[in-house]
């Protein structure tokens, strides 16, 4: 029997397996959540998002180690200090693995309270994700495109890539203000 | 969407023996194997290894071979892996082990690490590495 069919096997036919298998990947990708909203928040030090969570450092630092098992009530607490909102869903097991799967903590980010203009702004209409992707070329701001919506903004170059979130009206000059310096001479283009 | 992966892991094998092989099939549980290799599919899609969860440096004696910790939980344990990094973003496993407070299991988890690491670096005889597949299918 192979590896694989071993464990669907198992996973079928125990309640513990399956409790096991949950909990590795929730245990990994939530703390893993956690860590890259903290490093790429305004405030990336574990202190400040321990006193924003009222929480002490070392609980900060246990939370972002994969097997981390924090309450519902902790991660509220997380995601209030994150600015963030919290979604925990049941899910088919295929769903669960494609999750993981699809799960990259350089790319995670989610829009942070402040501006979140779908929820601060609520006659603004969300329309499903676009995503953005830059390159690297003069500034040429004939070029430019302009997004309406419900965005979530990717950017790129060279060996590094991340994603940041955004639920506004996006105007390319308030893009740019949104990203660091060095991606400020670039043109934005959509891929299908 | 296609997720870049960064890193390779390897286990640390000597004479034909592959000790993080035998700890994983042997030594961990259900728990501890989809733990491990939850944390290793996550670490390889995560570019500075300083941004993996639960990843550090050691300090004292096993920094001289520049060995690290990446640390997981499960079965309501403390894990550690200890490994060290080849060029080519290739991260080696030397060890597995558990740890409750300042006692490991196993017990000289730190020197075998230490002597493996050194193992390597020096090209010893009968040591090599094999590398860990990480899944997409389960």
């Amino acid at each position: 029997m192979s590896e694989r069919s071993d464990l669907i096997s198992r996973l079928q036919s125990d309640f513990k397996t399956r409790v096991a298998y949950i909990q590795a990947k929730v245990g990994t990708l939530v703390p893993s959540q956690i860590r890259a909203l903290r490093m790429g928040s305004e405030t990336p030090r574990q202190p400040d998002l321990a006193r924003a969570a009222e929480m002490h450092q070392s609980r900060i630092s246990m939370l972002e180690t994969a097997g981390a098992n924090p309450t519902l009530g902790t991660l509220s607490a997380m995601a209030a200090a994150l600015k963030v909102g919290l979604k925990v869903e049941f899910v088919a097991f295929s769903e669960m693995l494609a999750w993981e799967n699809s799960f990259a903590q350089d790319e995670f980010n989610v829009t942070r309270l402040d501006d979140d203009t779908a929820f601060l702004n609520p006659q603004f209409k969300a329309v499903p994700t676009t995503r953005l992707y830059y390159r690297p070329v003069p500034r040429t701001p004939s070029l430019w495109r302009r997004h309406t919506g419900s965005v979530s903004v990717g950017y790129a170059r060279g060996d590094f890539s991340t994603t940041i979130g955004g639920n506004v009206q996006v105007f390319d000059a308030t893009l740019f203000d949104a990203i660091p310096i060095p991606f400020v001479n670039q043109q934005i283009t959509t891929r299908p | 969407m296609n997720i870049a992966v960064y890193w390779t892991f390897h286990d640390y094998v000597e004479g034909g023996q592959n000790p993080i092989g035998e700890w994983y099939t042997n030594d961990l549980s259900d728990a501890g194997r989809f733990g491990f290799d939850a944390a290793l599919k996550n670490a390889a899609r995560t570019k500075s290894e300083l941004g993996w969860s639960g990843f550090k440096y050691l300090q004292g004696e096993p920094s001289k071979e520049k060995i690290w910790q990446l640390d997981f939980r499960a079965d309501g344990r403390q894990y550690r892996l200890l490994g060290v990094f080849r060029p080519g973003r290739q991260a080696v496993l030397l060890i597995g082990c558990y740890h409750k407070g300042k006692v490991y299991t196993p017990p000289n988890a730190f020197d075998s690490a230490i002597k493996r690491a050194k193992a390597i670096r020096e090209k010893k005889t009968g040591v090599t590495t094999s590398e860990r597949k990480i899944r997409l299918d389960f």
